[in-house]
């Protein structure tokens, strides 16, 4: 994951995406003006999954908006692969899903794709056979003949997922791609994701769903009421530095005991203890006095929190700043 | 001779030439197959077809000018139908595309927004070439049958009676393509009501222009003077008093009509662009 980024930076990838100082202010007459996006700075490098988190409403869908030129910034730039995003040049090299994606209830799925494979120029001799492919990629096969408004959310938005991806696109910007899915929806999507990377694609996704986010995403972006107001890589985000979680085994009540008073302890069962240790001489001292108890170190590595408790400390800090100004 | 600069932007122009077109006949064919999955377009379709024969029999009603009644009735119902589902079409299209939201997977593929707004127009244009052919044909029927019973030779005329239907479909595609430019940012129901006020006042351009010449009242003289400038004058493209009179109608005075609906067409359809351009979604 990281080596993506780093291979990335260091080889000094032109970046796919770059906004700078995206500002988006709606503005409706006789009502009071709606900053929707505020001086948002992002880079997206090629071949990672980047995605940009918050609640409802922090700016995440204007912000794909401004990416695919279809609303234009207030303030500030966006650059796809270094153009304007309302470039046709560009749109051929992107794949894009809206959120709870609509299309044309009275076409079946094949149709559907054939339109919109129709639109993105896909050669005759070669569009039957994608959208087989995509169709089977996505899991609605045996399915597609059907009309999309018989269609339940999940597999609108499969096959919304297929029309993102039928001219094989190098950046695929996805909008709450795995909302409305149950837990194997879910799973498949975060699949199709995973295996996008693999094959060297960017992909941007804006999501609220948090945890899978997390298991998918190599770089994140939180917003809340349009300002970005934290960022970075997955090991940035979660790993608390100069901390590390302890798990060892086979140890006596009072060794037991002794190591609960070396650091905090998360939990502690029979022979078992559970606890977070300072990087430096405490991390030592306990590794040393497990080997000395007899103990087996079951589990050693740097402590991690999860996205949501990132995403609510960065939420709570940015209401807190907002109280104080 | 050309450089291989020059060889390449022009290549380049022609794929985009080439692509300008497959993207435009991509959403043309996908609105007219759109269309036709619309229930409200095919009923009023089966209703102007079924009304059509209704003049035959309702002729005998106007002793002495049952022709003038089959032709007044053909041509008014295929006109009324044609404007219902040309505005109807037009007034909905874009709006119904927004609402549902998927415009969004459309301007996200490489298609410019001309491209998806004259994809659009020429869809409709198409959906209403083959039902007012449809409904032309039974019409040119029922004419031919009138004459035979009327023991007149079926195609009198027949070649009026050609002008006056073009006439009647560009009158139809005047009206839409105003239609679709307002609903490039209005609403259904806002167009519909601003189409058919169009189509009243441009029905009345010889009561305008008079009063525009002759009144005295300097705001009147205005308004009526701008509703004469920018109104299509509609009266230009109903042959019907031509065809009862059995008046030739010269070629040349067909192509006149063609280039002044042409004009307005593409100062229309140029509007739409730069009201639909510079629209966010």
């Amino acid at each position: 994951m990281d080596a993506i980024l780093e291979h990335s930076k260091e080889q000094k990838m032109e970046p796919v995406i770059v906004t700078e100082s995206l500002t988006k202010v709606y503005k409706a007459p006789l009502e009071p003006s709606v900053t929707a996006l505020q001086d948002l700075n992002l880079e997206v490098y090629p071949g990672e999954v980047f995605a940009l988190v918050g609640p409802n409403g922090s700016g995440k869908t204007t912000t794909l908006k401004l990416l695919l030129g279809l609303i234009f910034p207030t303030r500030g730039t966006a650059r796809v692969f270094g153009e304007n995003p309302r470039s046709v040049e560009v749109k051929r090299r992107i794949g894009f899903m809206p959120d709870g994606p609509y299309f044309y209830g009275h076409l079946t799925g094949n149709e559907l794709l054939d339109f919109y494979a129709d639109i993105l120029q896909i050669p005759r001799s070669q569009k039957k056979q994608r959208i087989e492919e995509l169709i089977e990629l996505v899991g609605m096969k045996g399915r597609s003949h059907l009309q999309v408004r018989t269609y339940s959310k999940g597999m609108i938005q499969r096959i919304g997922l297929a029309q993102a991806l039928l001219n094989d696109p190098e950046l695929v910007l996805l909008d709450e791609p795995t909302a409305g899915l149950d837990p194997i929806g879910t799973r498949d999507v975060k699949d199709i994701i995973l295996k996008m990377r693999q094959q060297g694609k960017t992909v941007f996704l804006c999501s609220h769903l948090l945890s899978d986010v997390e298991r998918i995403a190599d770089r994140v972006a939180v917003l809340h009421q349009g300002r970005l107001i934290r960022s970075g890589t997955m090991e940035e985000l979660l790993v608390v530095k100069g901390r590390f979680e302890v798990q060892a085994s086979r140890l006596s009540a009072e060794a037991l005991e002794a190591l609960g008073r070396m650091g905090e302890v998360l939990e502690v069962a029979d022979s078992r203890i559970h606890l977070l240790l300072e990087e430096g001489e405490a991390l030592q001292k306990a590794l040393a006095f497990i080997e000395a108890k007899g103990g087996h170190l079951d589990y050693l590595a740097p402590q991690r929190r999860t996205l949501e408790e990132v995403f609510i400390e960065a939420v709570r800090e940015a209401v807190g700043e907002e109280v104080i100004e | 001779m050309a450089t291989a600069t020059q060889v390449q932007a022009e290549s380049k122009r022609g794929t985009l030439l080439l692509h300008s077109w497959r993207a435009i006949w991509a959403i043309t064919r996908g609105t007219f197959k759109d269309t036709w999955r619309q229930r409200i377009i095919l009923v009023l379709l089966v209703f102007g077809m079924a009304v059509l024969p209704a003049s035959l029999i309702f002729s005998w009603l106007s002793a002495g000018e049952e022709i003038k009644f089959v032709i007044d009735t053909g041509l008014g119902t295929i006109l009324l139908f044609g404007l219902l589902m040309g505005i109807f079409m037009a007034a909905s299209m874009i709006p119904l595309e927004i609402e549902h939201r998927t415009i969004f997977t459309i301007l996200s593929k490489p298609v410019r927004r001309f491209e998806f707004v004259l994809g659009k127009f020429l869809g409709i244009a198409l959906t209403l070439l083959v039902n007012i052919l449809l409904m032309g044909v039974v019409f040119l029927v029922i004419y031919g049958v009138k004459q035979v019973m009327l023991n007149a030779p079926p195609f009198q005329n027949f070649v009026t009676l050609i002008q006056a239907l073009f006439l009647l479909y560009l009158q139809v595609m005047l009206i839409t393509t105003i239609a679709l430019t307002v609903s490039t940012v209005a609403s259904l129901w806002f167009n519909i009501i601003f189409s058919f006020f169009v189509y009243f006042v441009g029905n009345m351009s010889e009561v305008i222009h008079h009063i525009s010449t002759h009144t005295q009242v300097n705001a009147l003289r205005l308004l009526m003077g701008i509703f004469n400038a920018i109104v299509p004058h509609f009266e230009n493209f109903d042959l019907r008093q031509k065809l009862l009179l059995g008046d030739p109608v010269p070629w040349g005075y067909v192509a006149q009509v063609v280039g002044y609906t042409a004009q307005y067409v593409v100062v229309m359809f140029l509007i739409a662009y730069l009201l639909f351009n510079e629209r966010e979604f």
